[in-house]
């Protein structure tokens, strides 16, 4: 059974249109899926719908077959929810944190939870009020990865967190996806940062998925194109259809192309448009896809209005 | 650390990239038959991989005989990949076709481009080279060494 399953959610907060719109996406056990949005995506509203700290008006998220809103998940240790505005009982410190949590839930792990304090460098017998911001926020997720939920929600970590920091919250995590099979989901700007250690991505523009799937099959489906030639042959493969996006300067033209509406291969182009200089195929870094598809989605809109 | 050197690129697949950056290290010497290849928890936390783009990674190298898993050992490094199959020969062609016309657009004559590909061999793997037809790769030495092809 998939770990996590949203299925057609939809959100609306009074007096204002859809925050989210038939949103679907999917994770497996030990996936960690990145939730990609600019802000006021939807990103928030959708991981606390996975939560269950909010009722969707339409549509559920199931947690191994379980739907999180009708169950507290997060109150019986199932979804662990982890937000950049997270607070943390301010007189205790962290190894009083640990003792007065780990009975709450039932697979909370002593271990795991020593093992993350080493790793993160943690002094347990310091004040959670005394903590720097970056410990703060590693004291917060070794108490959520220590309970072994069957999912780990985190809203924007890393704001505001230094980069080494960040280097050791990203391993700890690897090393807690490897070994508990916790399914992991992380909303995030650091998009160049996180991509190698995602497995799953979703985008959402204005509360609507634009691309999902595992990072292989997103990898192999959205490719970019550049040809450099005369403006009738520029003219012609950008008229071709509605690509994801397109720019072009001066003889270069460059698009963003779906795969899986349009197969692109280097050698078919180059047959078929052999008056151009070069034209080359390539892979997309998730950062310059998360671009596109935001960039694409504002053109629409504005072209929508002006209709 | 690992024992060869690699740093991931945003945009190419990480797979390709590690996979690139192990048999080129195994190739060159760098690792050798029999050494111990690091586990995919280690993989996975050194170069921030998720466990199951590590998975893959190692799949691939098995497949191309580069590594062998030894139940209760773990992954180690073997003597090199086995013959090349066909239709990977033919993919190599393709990638050589390409390096051809861009020397000759670039004005290049072809004992240029032959000498360039030989010092650029030599650089990466040193003066070795494949002998016997098992697929196994044998440092042997380039001149004086008494062995002929």
């Amino acid at each position: 059974m998939t770990r996590v399953v949203v299925e057609g959610v939809s959100y609306r907060y009074d007096g204002r249109g859809d925050a989210l719109h038939d949103v679907s996406i999917e994770a497996p056990s030990g996936a960690i899926l990145g939730l990609l949005g600019a802000n006021g995506a939807g990103k928030t509203t959708l991981l606390q719908c996975c939560a269950g700290l909010r009722e969707p008006m339409r549509g559920r998220v199931l947690v191994d077959g379980v739907s999180s809103a009708r169950r507290a998940l997060i109150v019986s240790g199932d979804v662990g929810y982890v937000a950049e505005s997270v607070r943390l009982p301010s007189d205790m410190t962290l190894a009083h944190l640990e003792w007065w949590i780990a009975p709450l839930h039932r697979r909370w792990d002593a271990a795991l939870a020593t093992s993350l304090r080493e790793r993160f460098g943690l002094d347990a017998s310091r004040k959670l009020t005394t903590l720097s911001r970056g410990e703060y926020m590693k004291a917060a997720l070794l108490c959520a990865l220590a309970a072994q939920p069957r999912v780990l929600i985190m809203d924007e970590p890393f704001a505001g967190i230094d980069v080494v920091t960040k280097d050791e919250i990203l391993r700890g995590l690897l090393a807690t996806a490897g070994t508990s099979g916790t399914t992991m989901l992380l909303a995030s700007h650091d998009i160049a940062e996180i991509e190698s250690v995602l497995s799953h991505v979703a985008i959402i523009t204005v509360g609507r998925v634009r691309v999902s799937g595992s990072m292989e099959s997103v990898r192999e489906r959205y490719r970019q194109v550049t040809m450099v030639g005369g403006d009738a042959l520029l003219d012609a493969f950008a008229g071709e259809q509605r690509w994801l996006e397109v720019e072009r300067a001066g003889r270069m033209l460059r698009i963003v192309a779906d795969g899986e509406r349009t197969p692109l291969d280097a050698g078919m182009l180059q047959r078929r448009f052999a008056g151009a200089d070069s034209i080359t195929v390539e892979d997309l870094s998730l950062r310059e896809l998360f671009s596109s598809v935001v960039r694409g989605t504002r053109a629409d809109s504005i072209r929508a209005e002006a209709a | 650390m690992l024992p060869f050197p690699v740093l991931i690129q945003p945009g190419e697949s990480p797979v390709k990239q590690v996979v690139y950056a192990a048999s080129k290290a195994i190739l060159a010497g760098v690792m050798r038959a029999g050494d111990a290849f690091p586990s995919v928890r280690e993989l996975s936390e050194v170069l921030k991989l998720h466990p199951n783009t590590v998975q893959k990674v190692i799949a691939e190298l098995v497949r191309d005989g580069f590594l062998a898993v030894r139940p209760g050992v773990g992954t180690v490094v073997t003597t090199g990949p086995r013959a090349p199959d066909e239709d990977r020969r033919r993919a190599l062609h393709a990638s050589v076709e390409q390096l051809v016309v861009e020397a000759r657009r670039l004005g290049l004559e072809c004992d240029a481009l032959v000498s360039d590909v030989e010092t650029t061999w030599t650089a990466v793997f040193g003066a070795t080279r494949l002998t016997g037809t098992g697929g196994g790769a044998v440092a042997v030495p380039r001149r004086g060494g008494g062995r002929t092809r």
